[in-house]
């Protein structure tokens, strides 16, 4: 179950991350690659972002992100090795206290092995996440989507269905 | 507890009493704002926060100056995910990372508000993070509307409008104090921004227009006011509610700021700690 969170904020969020679409914003890491309009995304009514994956690596990294509804971008970074994850970085807009519990995150996915599910991923994150560690924003869940993201993405040539 | 002179004319209700009264009994300090590198505001957080969390400073609010053009990363942001840095290189564009989460923000000296408030910890003991942040900036929001800005605060920290969002705020904790400092638009070079930031895909529009560019409110487009008296009239709105004593850097201050700027956050392994 889920541990208990201080604000109803993120709750709010882990429901919605539980129950309603998981999004994720395509974001172009080839730094050369100029921002692209009329790129073939999916329009979506005003109120709502329009997302769509796209999960470039560069040379064999990976990448996946999850946006949290009303809430922060995380991304995931990392190779594959053996089917287990390698050189792992997780990036965002988010908010964590303290902020030295990045390193507990990160080494949560180091070594994960591909195979796990998406809640099996976020089991772990969750476990690594120290006691009195806030994650703003963003959520073990959050994570566990990213990465599978970029798992997925990678096994696929086209765009992930988000 | 009764206050003294200057009751509001509104009956408060308890919850916001205690929220007024947490900003009580304390001797704020003004630092006003004299434009300095964007490095040099990166390490100034960070002493202050420290300084004020050993009770060698008093709470503090500090208005900041921009000299350069800069984009500034969020703690646990990635360079290569939020930058162009070619572009940003091209263009004089320094990016630069700050203690706390959040956003990248593109700074251009005239055309951002932004101040930092460093406070004891014990000042929102009782409060969850995400309250924290709005009871930090609920005295910008009031002035804001004084001014004739439709504004308000959105969870988790943005200050927004009926005309788009003004700003946004971030905190950092350690040593007892928080830093909570906030960046409010006050014109936005949207074409510079579009090239030195990757905005996500999803955020433009197949019309050509950024739809980042629709959501964005800088207050220029909401009041004749100038960003000069804007920053005046937000400094009077904090003294008028929590009392303000003119104060600046020490130089001691000033010389532990600088010795962080060459140790850690003018360095390439906290700049591109996430690359």
């Amino acid at each position: 179950m889920l541990r208990p969170v201080a604000d109803s904020g993120a709750a709010m969020e882990k429901q919605a991350a539980r129950v309603g679409a998981r999004r994720c914003r395509a974001r172009p890491t080839n730094r050369d690659v100029p921002v692209a309009r009329g790129a073939p995304q999916a329009a979506t009514p005003t109120n709502e972002e329009p997302f769509a994956t796209i999960s470039e690596g560069n040379q064999s990294r990976m990448h996946g992100e999850y946006k949290t509804p009303n809430g922060k971008l995380i991304a995931v970074d990392f190779e594959v090795e053996n089917d287990k994850l390698k050189d792992v970085m997780i990036s965002g807009d988010f908010f964590l206290y303290p902020e030295e519990a990045l390193t507990d995150l990160t080494d949560a996915l180091e070594g994960l092995a591909v195979e796990l599910s998406e809640s099996e991923i976020s089991e772990r994150v969750r476990m690594a996440l120290p006691r009195d560690a806030e994650l703003l924003g963003s959520s073990p869940e959050a994570i566990g989507a990213a990465v599978r993201r970029a798992l997925a993405a990678d096994e696929e040539t086209g765009d992930d269905d988000g | 507890m009764t206050t003294a002179s200057g009751v509001r004319a509104a009956e408060p209700t308890p919850g916001a009493r205690s929220d007024v009264e947490r900003w009580r009994g304390y001797d704020w300090r003004l630092i006003p704002g004299v434009p300095r590198a964007p490095l040099m505001n990166m390490a100034l957080d960070e002493v202050l926060t420290l300084r004020v969390g050993r009770g060698e400073r008093p709470p503090t609010l500090r208005i900041w100056g921009w000299s350069d053009p800069c984009i500034v990363l969020g703690r646990f942001q990635s360079v290569r995910n939020e930058v162009n840095a070619a572009a940003a290189a091209e263009h004089g564009v320094e990016i630069v990372r700050r203690v706390s989460g959040g956003g990248a923000m593109f700074i251009e000296p005239e055309g951002a508000i932004t101040y930092s408030i460093y406070a004891p910890e014990a000042m929102v003991a009782g409060l969850t993070f995400p309250e924290s942040y709005a009871f930090f900036d609920a005295w910008v929001v009031e002035v804001l509307r004084e001014l004739g800005v439709d504004a308000w605060y959105a969870p988790l920290n943005d200050i927004t409008s009926t005309g788009g969002k003004v700003g946004g705020a971030a905190q950092a904790r350690r040593g007892g104090a928080v830093l909570h400092h906030t960046t409010m638009a006050y014109q936005m070079n949207i074409p510079l921004m579009l090239q030195v930031l990757r905005i996500g895909q999803e955020k433009l529009s197949d019309k050509g227009m950024s739809s980042a560019e629709k959501r964005v409110g800088p207050l220029r487009q909401q009041t004749d006011l100038p960003h000069d008296t804007i920053i005046a009239r937000m400094v009077d709105g904090f003294r008028s509610r929590y009392g303000l004593t003119p104060d600046d850097v020490t130089a001691d201050e000033l010389a532990a700021a600088e010795r962080l700027v060459r140790e850690r956050f003018g360095t390439r392994a906290w700049i591109h700690f996430l690359p």
